[in-house]
This record gives structure tokens, sequence and C-alpha cells, in this order.
């Protein structure tokens, strides 16, 4: 994997464990800080599962050694308004880690946008596609703390509208690899009509911005 | 160079806003497409005859535009007409049927009644969404042995439904995988290869909906041989629809 996301000009990926996705959060995240401690070019990335009665005195939610959290409701099955991911949202404002979010179906955005924004947690939107881009738009024109991720930005020209009407500084590339093919979002940037400085910013510089990634 | 064997005119109820011939034929040689059959949204969510006559129009606007006569079998005479009117036109190479917004299967007495009359070397891609849509097609396919069918997006996205994609090409020799899609799922192309070969799969990007780097991102990204990879972004499209030459 490391030698494929090289020949694609990868310098650094943000990853996480599927162990804490699917299994023990706190065990995937030992993981994949062990994994970025062997692989520097690794990013770790945090995760947890709200279903799991988090933040006990022995068991303290620790986000600092991590760029991002990282959550997956569609994959563990809780909806979005749902008080644990509030107290999640609050604790991730509260150390200053951005929270990453899928939005695929309508509605999703604007519910994740309301908490974050009460909280003032940053949000990186991912599997945004032409189902909620619409949205999308609307939430990055009000709430300065929202970004979005590249991974299922599909339509043919989401790139350069996003560029448009709110900057290329709110776009992150984004794959999902190895989940899904990685050039597609990469033709799709690198073939969008942008300016270098817009490509570089989306490719690279905001990832490095946003995650304080050095 | 790229044949896209599924793209779309119109507009759409998203923000898209690269509708006209003139932002399409750009949006061709970005990605290097050398041709590319669409059919008319308008036609496929609202209104078959406007839409029609709309695709006409647009395939003469660039000599790389091909079309595709959209028909809703819930409304058979007036589809029947549809294939009379377009088929004398040489842009017009094919049918498409999109069960999911028709409402109609592609299995259904209307469908097939319909297409008695379709000419052999018409192509028929169908939108494909999940195992049931998946075998409705290759009901389709079987009452018609010797026209060619495309199953649109080969079956969908998630990992069942691209796998029920496959299994309906395996059973049906005159069907085609069509590969686009929103999700699409790392070694659905190269298991599509090992199962029904790479000489029955097609390339199509859903443009204008979808940006055709997706679904060329994943043929590139395949763990494939070239020469298949050749066949599957042009030669078996240059073929299905006698483009060569």
């Amino acid at each position: 994997m490391a030698s494929r996301l090289s020949s694609w000009g990868v310098e650094k990926a943000v990853s996480l464990s599927l162990l804490g996705v699917y299994y023990d959060y706190a065990e995937g995240n030992e993981e994949t800080l062990e994994n970025s401690r062997r692989l520097p070019f690794l990013i770790p990335a945090a995760t947890v599962d709200p279903r799991r009665y988090y933040g006990r005195q022995d068991e303290p939610l620790n986000l600092g050694q991590f760029a991002a959290l990282r959550v997956f409701p569609d994959l563990q099955g809780w909806p979005l308004d749902y008080a644990p991911f509030h107290k999640l949202l609050e604790e991730a404002a509260s150390q200053q880690v951005p929270v990453m979010v899928p939005a695929m179906s309508p509605g999703r955005s604007t519910e994740i946008v309301r908490v974050a924004q009460a909280v003032g947690v940053v949000v990186i939107l991912n599997s945004v596609s032409y189902w909620t881009l619409s949205e999308v738009l609307v939430l990055l024109a009000r709430y300065d703390g929202l970004y979005i991720g590249t991974d299922m930005l599909d339509t043919p020209d989401a790139v350069e509208l996003v560029t448009d009407e709110v900057g290329a500084e709110r776009l992150i590339f984004g794959s999902n690899y190895p989940f899904t093919y990685f050039s597609g979002p990469l033709l799709n940037v690198q073939r969008s009509q942008i300016s270098k400085k817009d490509r570089c910013l989306i490719l690279r510089e905001n990832a490095l911005r946003i995650l304080g990634i050095k | 160079m790229i044949i896209d064997v599924h793209a779309h005119c119109g507009k759409w109820f998203f923000p898209i806003f690269c509708d006209s011939p003139e932002r399409v034929a750009e949006l061709c040689d970005r990605y290097h497409i050398e041709k590319a059959v669409f059919s008319s949204s308008r036609a496929i969510t609202y209104d078959m005859e406007t839409g029609n006559r709309e695709a006409a129009q647009f395939v003469q606007s660039d000599k790389r535009f091909y079309a595709y006569v959209y028909l809703n079998p819930r409304d058979p005479d007036r589809a029947s007409y549809q294939m009379k009117t377009y088929f004398s036109n040489p842009r017009f190479v094919g049918v498409k049927l999109h069960p999911s917004y028709s409402g109609e299967p592609a299995n259904s007495k209307a469908t097939l009644k319909l297409l008695e009359t379709l000419p052999e070397e018409k192509i028929v891609l169908v939108h494909t969404w999940g195992r049931e849509g998946v075998n409705q097609v290759c009901e389709l396919a079987d009452a018609f042995p010797k026209h060619r069918f495309i199953l649109g997006h080969m079956g969908g996205g998630a990992e069942n439904e691209w796998r029920a994609g496959i299994e309906g090409g395996l059973r049906c020799p005159n069907t085609y995988l069509e590969v686009c899609g929103s999700v699409l799922q790392h070694d659905r192309i190269r298991e599509a290869v090992d199962a029904v070969g790479s000489d029955r799969i097609v390339f199509g990007s859903d443009m204008t909906l979808l940006s055709p780097a997706f679904a060329l991102g994943q043929i590139l990204d395949s763990d494939i041989a070239e020469e298949d990879r050749r066949r599957i972004l042009h030669d078996n499209a240059a073929k299905l629809f006698r483009f060569e030459g």
C-alpha cells in the first residue's frame, strides 16, 4: 500500500486502523499510532465509536497525538442527532482536533453543522456527492469551520464550483483508498479548470494547515 | 483514447453547470474521450419526446456525439414512435431504459413487447441496480438473444450489487458490464475481468451527472493487463457500436 501511494505522489496520508472502526476504538487507535511510528508518512487519525460509553476516568479520551478524529455513523449504525456524538464533538472542540464525518445523504450536513457551530469544532465533511453538494455549498457560506473532502466530489464541475463560490481553501484532497480507487478523486482535481495555486491548496497546503501536519 | 457508452445531455436538478454542448465537448477533450453516447436527462426524468428531440439536436453539435433514444415502456405507442423517428438518424445507435425512473421493470410485459421491433444492431443500455435489477435485465437479455445489452453501473456500487452484476454477465453472454457509479469499490474491475473477461466490459462515465475522472481512475488503478485496459476504455465499444473504420 505504501509503495502504491508513493507511486501516485502521495507524500503523507491521514489514515486509521479498521480495528477501531469495527471492533475496539482504543485498541485500533493504538494500532494507528504504532503504524504511523513505523511508517512516518502515515498521519494518524483517531476514531471513537460513540455507542461505547467513552471517556471514563480510567479510559480518558486523549486526541492529542492525532491529526483528526474520524467517525463512522453509517458503518456503526448510530444517528447524528445522538447525545454521545454531540459530546464527542464538544471533546474534539476542547482538544482542538478537527472531526471528519461522512455526509452521504441530504439533511445530514445541516445536522452536523448545527451542532458543530454551537461547540466551535472544525468539521471536514467527506463523501459529499451530487446528492448533497447544494446543501454543503450553503453551509460552507454559513460556517467558516466547515471543509469538504474531495473523495466523492463527483460532478464534472464540482471542484470549480466550490472554488468559485467559497474558495479552494475549503477543499481537502481525500481518496478513501483502499476502500475505493485512488486515481478517480486525484484526476478530478488534477483536471479541474482551476489555478495552479488552488490545485496546490487542495492537494497539499490545506491539509497541512487544517490538520496541523508538519 | 476513450469511448464513453454512458453519458447524458441536458440539465440536472443538482448543482451541475456544464450542460451546454460546448462545455461537454471541453469535458471530452479534458478526458480524451473520442466518442460518447448520450441519453437525455429530460427524457429520462420528465418528458420522453422533448428530451429525445433535444438529444437529436445535441448530437449534431459535435462529431464525437452519438445518442440513445430513451424509451418509457409505460407509454408504449409514443415510445414505439420514438424508435421509428430516431432510428433513421445514424447518430442514434441504441436505446436507453431506466426502470428506476419509468417504474417499468426491465422484464415487464410492456418492455418485452416494446423491444420486439428493435433492430438487432441497436444496443440497449439499461440502468441496473441491485440483484433484482440485474435479474430483470438478464430475463430481458434471454428473451432477445441476438440483441446486445449493457448493464449500466454493472449492478451498482455496493459489493453485493456489483457482484450480482458480474453474475448476470456470466449468465447472459449477450450482456456487457458498464463501469460507472458514485461509490466504486476497489477490486470490482479486476474481479469482473477475471470472471467475464475484458472483452465484455465497457467504459461509461455517467457524465454530465458524474465526472469521467472517477470511472477512468478505477480502470487506470485496476490490476489488469494493458490490453484489458485498452479493450475496456475503447476497443469493446468500438466493436459493439460498429464505430471502427
